[in-house]
């Protein structure tokens, strides 16, 4: 059974089955953010407006759009609310709010006050708070691509991520089932029909095994709608802690879902090359994707979510920028891939528990990074491949003695973070890779050395 | 506002000095005004509906939508609309009979014309239905009621799958909807339950005695008694009325009987059909306008005549055989005399009332191996309607209705219906054995009351009030216990009673072969669709119902003797000639032929045979075995079942044939035969057999 607060979200926010009432429409994510946030301010619960008479919680509250005649008029729908609940909870579909422990943390985190309400949902509830990557993918793929995406799905799993995706046919399906085929888990945000989804026979062992969850903040009968989908897709990416594109066109709701990740900074994105000439992939990678060069069984799962990490020295974290390492000749822009995307630290919490021990030596608050020791990091760093893309990048760039902040300029190490190139330049230092020179007497430069370095690079 | 609401009560009654009954304007005030949560325990009659159409009324008045009524009645909503008109409600009522209009009804609803909606639980509960005429009216729903809300409860008499959905329903209602649950027949216990189970509903309760209706008990063991009781008593009572009986078999049989005694009586049961109707609610409807306008003497009816029949003026209900349970008794017999100073209740106890009851509660839950298979097949697939299903399971229609139904209004449910079809959901699924274990318990100590009512000395009345925990309980004064006096003989005349006996040894029956073959189930005989009108078999008899009180008895206890003694040579062989008028008449005879039991019915046969003067011909080949095919529960695997099995070997003449077997089950062996026999060129064929073992008839 419900309890009242639930039923009162879901009064005000849901659509239920069948016909509106008059001009009832329910509020947006936006419109019941601004309601719930007055409602909190003046001390009342939704749950305070299934009183006969509501109207008295509501002194005061003014609103061109979401006037009383409209909260009314919602508010009296709970036959509607009876009637859609009986039938869904049947069917074994739940539904969690905002303050329900099992409503995924990052999302609220992430998206603020626009992470929806309500979110239906089928199977294992718990999931929604498990570290994931999201993979995501247009409908029409090749064969090959769903091949890799299904691959893709299971060494996700062997990982000990959870595939986060949107349950679309195509990559999406394929991701998932790769996953789950290997007893991993899954989370598919839906668009749309989470009902029959979480009734077809594709998903259903995995619901009832407990290593899926199938959520839509949409009406779990919910038909298409494309303006659903584009909505759906921003959770994907914020339920997860990194994403990768398997193919995108250069239109529709792939390409543009990447490109509101890349935009926003959500999370890490990472693109699969590709042999279509269609493919907007290339362009995304422009956009600030970064190329996913390796074969799902070498790629490194935790190293996507946070590729070079300044606040997160940790050496499961460090080796994770190996996926990164090409086998081609543009080895400085791989290297670059890895020290970007460590500038893309999330402010996560949920990170910083995947980060064991060493996590505990730093209280990373907000967006200010503090560095406890950094030269403590960068000894803890040395045996990690990251800080050898580091060295590779002083071979080229400071043959020539450069200063610190002449180092952080370079577009390569443009967004590494200060501390964390102290840190790398005093090692390298220190092992002999470079020389620290003094010019005119006034300025620390570094040089690469290259006599020290033979056996190196 | 009482005194507006008091003001329109009176101008319905056409009485200036009507006023509430004690209780009635304090359920309206808090329904309208403070949006609580009710439960009405009172008599029938009382004015529950008042209650709730003036509610109505009163939201509509403030601006709210329409009212939702629940009440599981089928016909007589019709006294109901009336009602709320008188009141100044528009009600309407949807349902399968007016399904034509819904169109015209949903236009009405939707144009704001309508104040009251009236639905049957099975409606509410139709996906179908609620889409396309609930939904569209959903969200402005200001007031649902739920009539017999006893059947909430699965402590009560009469728990129904339904109404677990609509507990579920309700349970989901918020706090600031109005909800009025009303019921005559629910003890402590039901009420408890539905209090503990809905949370916060306010309970109001009234005296449940009846004071118009005299009872009495008469017990008479065997079938021919009763029924020669029957007929001795119905002309001797005033008025009309109803007789419960628990199967549909009874029905058929006590209509004929009395029929055959020149009283006018119908029977009456779910699924009961007429080949002037077009469909079976059309024609129960029908029955109970009959019985309405007193056109009938009496209905023969189940329970099927169920809760909301209406009948102010009903003079009698007599109980055929004992019900169930005390609260069920109540509910039935109180029909009677609602709006009358004098009725009458009778309850005839017989020696199969035991045997019914205990197959009643043993059938009542589907087995875990019927509940593990339905699932697997279901989880193997997207999908499967009921004709899939019957394919996949070895079950009977009705098993797999009774099975769906089980499981569907389990929540969260392990199967669910989209499109039609039914899918396995994602939820794992344990059968609540304990649970199963306590229900048939409670109806054992429910059956042992009923024992007790029969047996007991004290006022009637009292007993059935004291089941029902009706706080307000005196003697009756006027059962024949109080009056140390039978209102009634308890004895049939003895030549009733020998009329009555020789009525049920004439108990044959017209056998129908099948038509419709299952598609898909007979490649070897390549039979599809309708089998053609020139294979089919003509009408047969069957002389009797398997372990029936005439002949079936004997038929069961010479087949497992494997011996048929001359009697039901000689029973048969009477039919034949003296109550079988066949034309063109019979040349010959044959078998169903048997690996099991080789010689039992061509014994049988040959003997027959000798009776009636016909030449005996063995032409029918069993040339493979099969499984039992009383063991095949549902059309596809009775079919399938027989496909090649039988082979055509002697020598069969361009004439008429009788075909005999010792019993039929799904007449699919008869139906395979004939038409085997017709292509190998023989003239009519007339099936005939000793005894019927379809389930449930």
């Amino acid at each position: 059974m419900l309890t009242a607060h639930t039923q009162a979200v879901l009064l005000l926010t849901a659509h239920f089955p069948g016909t509106q009432a008059g001009d009832s429409s329910p509020l947006t994510n936006t419109e019941w953010a601004e309601f719930a946030c007055w409602l909190k301010d003046h001390d009342q619960r939704p749950e305070d407006l299934l009183a006969a008479d509501f109207a008295g919680y509501l002194d005061g509250w003014s609103h061109k759009k979401i006037t009383l005649e409209r909260l009314d008029s919602l508010l009296a729908r709970g036959s509607a609310l009876a009637m859609a609940l009986e039938k869904w909870q049947r069917a074994g579909i739940w539904v969690i709010t905002r303050s329900d422990i099992n409503y995924p943390k990052l999302l609220k985190k992430k998206l603020g006050q626009k992470a929806p309400p309500v979110f239906f949902g089928s199977g294992n509830s718990r999931l929604l708070n498990q570290a994931g990557i999201a993979m995501v993918g247009s409908r029409r793929s090749t064969e090959q691509d769903l091949r890799y995406s299904r691959e893709l799905g299971a060494c996700c799993a062997g990982a000990a991520y959870a595939v986060v995706s949107g349950g679309a046919q195509g990559v999406d399906e394929s991701a998932m089932l790769g996953a789950l085929d290997v007893d991993g888990t899954a989370v598919g945000i839906l668009a749309k029909e989470l009902l029959r989804s979480a009734n077809s026979t594709k998903y259903r062992r995995h619901l009832i095994a407990g290593n899926l969850a199938l959520v839509s903040p949409f009406n779990p009968e919910a038909s298409f709608n494309a303006g659903n989908a584009m909505q759906r897709n921003k959770y994907i990416y914020c339920m997860a802690q990194a994403a990768i594109s398997v193919h995108s066109g250069t239109s529709g709701g792939t390409w543009n879902g990447v490109r509101e990740n890349l935009k926003h900074g959500w999370v890490p994105m990472w693109i699969k090359p590709t042999q279509d000439p269609e493919a907007g992939n290339a362009l995304l990678v422009k956009e600030g994707g970064h190329w996913l060069l390796d074969k799902p069984s070498e790629i490194d799962f935790a190293g996507l979510v946070q590729p070079a990490s300044v606040p997160k020295p940790s050496g499961e974290l460090m080796s994770l920028a190996q996926s990164a390492v090409p086998a081609n000749g543009d080895r400085l822009e791989a290297a670059n891939i890895s020290l970007q995307a460590a500038s893309e630290l999330p402010e996560n919490d949920a990170l910083a528990v995947k980060c064991g021990a060493s996590s505990q030596t730093q209280s990373a608050t907000g967006a200010g990074l503090k560095v406890p020791d950094p030269w403590q990091w960068a000894l803890e760093a040395a045996s990690l491949p990251l800080y050898e893309y580091f060295l590779r990048i002083l071979k080229y760039q400071a043959a020539a003695p450069k200063t610190i902040e002449e180092l952080q300029v370079l577009p390569q190490l443009a967004k590494v973070h200060k501390a964390q190139l102290q840190a790398w330049v005093k090692k390298a230092a220190k092992d002999g890779h470079i020389d620290e020179v003094s010019l005119e007497g006034k300025t620390v430069c570094y040089q690469w050395n290259e006599s020290r370095n033979l056996n190196l690079l | 506002m009482r005194e507006y609401a008091e003001h329109i009560l009176r101008s319905a009654l056409d009485n200036p000095q009507a006023s509430f009954h004690p209780g009635q304007w304090e359920a309206i005030d808090a329904l309208v005004n403070e949006r609580k949560k009710l439960l009405v325990v009172q008599r029938t009659g009382w004015g529950k509906s008042v209650i709730y159409f003036l509610v109505a009324r009163l939201l509509r008045e403030q601006g709210r939508g329409p009212s939702v009524i629940v009440s599981p009645l089928l016909a007589l909503m019709r006294n109901q609309i009336d009602a709320a008109d008188r009141l100044g409600v528009r009600a309407i009522t949807l349902n399968s009979t007016n399904y034509d209009q819904a169109d015209d009804l949903i236009a009405e609803i939707q144009a704001n014309r309508v104040d009251c909606l009236l639905v049957s639980p099975e409606k509410l509960a139709n996906e179908d239905f609620v889409t396309r005429a609930i939904e569209p009216v959903l969200e402005q729903i200001g007031f649902l009621v739920v009539d017999e809300a006893h059947c909430i409860s699965d402590w009560g008499h009469d728990f129904r799958p339904d109404y677990r959905r609509l507990l579920n329903i309700l349970m989901q209602m918020p706090p600031n909807m109005s909800v009025l649950a009303t019921t005559a027949t629910a003890n402590n216990r039901v009420i408890d339950d539905v209090v503990a189970q809905l949370g916060h509903i306010e309970v109001q309760r009234g005296p449940l005695m009846r004071h118009s209706l005299s009872l009495q008990n008469v017990v008479l063991s065997d079938q021919g008694s009763r029924l020669a009781w029957l007929a001795d008593t119905l002309p001797k009572l005033p008025g009309t009325g109803v007789i419960y009986v628990l199967t549909k078999r009874d029905a058929q049989q006590v209509r004929d009987w009395l029929v055959h005694c020149g009283i006018n009586a119908q029977a009456y049961y779910s699924g009961i059909e007429h080949d002037d109707f077009t469909d079976t609610n059309h024609y129960r409807e029908h029955l109970e306008a009959r019985l309405l306008n007193n056109e009938l003497k009496v209905l023969v009816a189940t329970t099927a005549l169920g809760m909301g029949y209406d009948k102010p003026d009903l003079a009698f209900v007599i109980h055929y055989q004992a019900p169930g349970s005390i609260v069920s008794y109540y509910q039935q017999v109180g029909r009677a005399g609602r709006g009358i100073s004098q009725a009458y209740g009778f309850l005839l106890a017989g020696c199969e009332d035991q045997d019914i009851h205990e197959y009643f509660r043993r059938s009542a839950f589907p087995s875990e191996n019927q509940v593990q298979k339905l699932l697997d097949v279901l989880g193997e697939s997207d999908g499967l309607s009921v004709v899939e299903l019957q394919r996949h399971l070895n079950l009977c229609q009705g098993q797999i209705d009774k099975l769906l139904k089980f499981l569907s209004v389990e929540s969260p449910s392990p199967i669910y219906k989209q499109d039609r079809k039914w899918v396995r959901t994602p939820v794992s699924y344990q059968m609540d054995h304990e649970q199963i274990a306590r229900l048939t318990r409670m109806r054992e100590q429910e059956w042992q009351e009923v024992q007790a009512y029969v047996q007991t000395d004290d006022c009637l009345m009292m007993f059935l009030g004291k089941a029902l925990d009706d706080p307000y309980l005196n003697p009756c004064g006027r059962c024949a216990n109080c009056l140390g006096q039978t209102l009634v003989a308890t004895e049939p005349s003895l030549d009733t009673a020998r009329k009555a006996c020789q009525f049920i040894r004439h108990a044959e029956f017209d056998f129908q072969s099948r038509r419709q073959v299952a598609s898909g189930a007979f490649p070897k005989y390549n039979f599809t669709g309708n089998l053609p009108q020139r294979l089919r078999a003509s009408k047969g008899k069957i002389l009797s119902r398997w372990n029936d009180a005439a002949w079936g008895r004997l038929v069961a206890d010479d087949k497992h003797a494997g011996h048929f003694q001359d009697a039901l040579v000689l029973a048969m062989a009477e039919m034949i000639r003296e109550r079988w008028q066949l034309a063109p008449p019979p040349q010959w005879v044959t078998c169903v032929p048997s690996l099991r039991h080789p010689e039992l019915v061509p014994d049988f046969t040959m003997r027959l045979a000798g009776q009636l003067g016909l030449p005996f011909r063995a032409v029918i080949d069993k040339v493979k075995d099969n499984a039992p095919q009383k063991l095949q529960e549902n059309r596809y695997h009775q079919c399938s079942n027989l496909d090649g099995i039988f082979a055509i070997t002697g020598d069969v003449t361009n004439e008429p044939v009788l075909l005999v077997d010792d019993i039929i089950d799904s007449g699919w062996t008869m139906t395979v035969l004939a038409a085997l026999l017709k292509q190998y060129g023989s003239g009519d064929v007339y099936p005939v057999a000793l005894a019927s073992a379809a389930p449930g008839k």
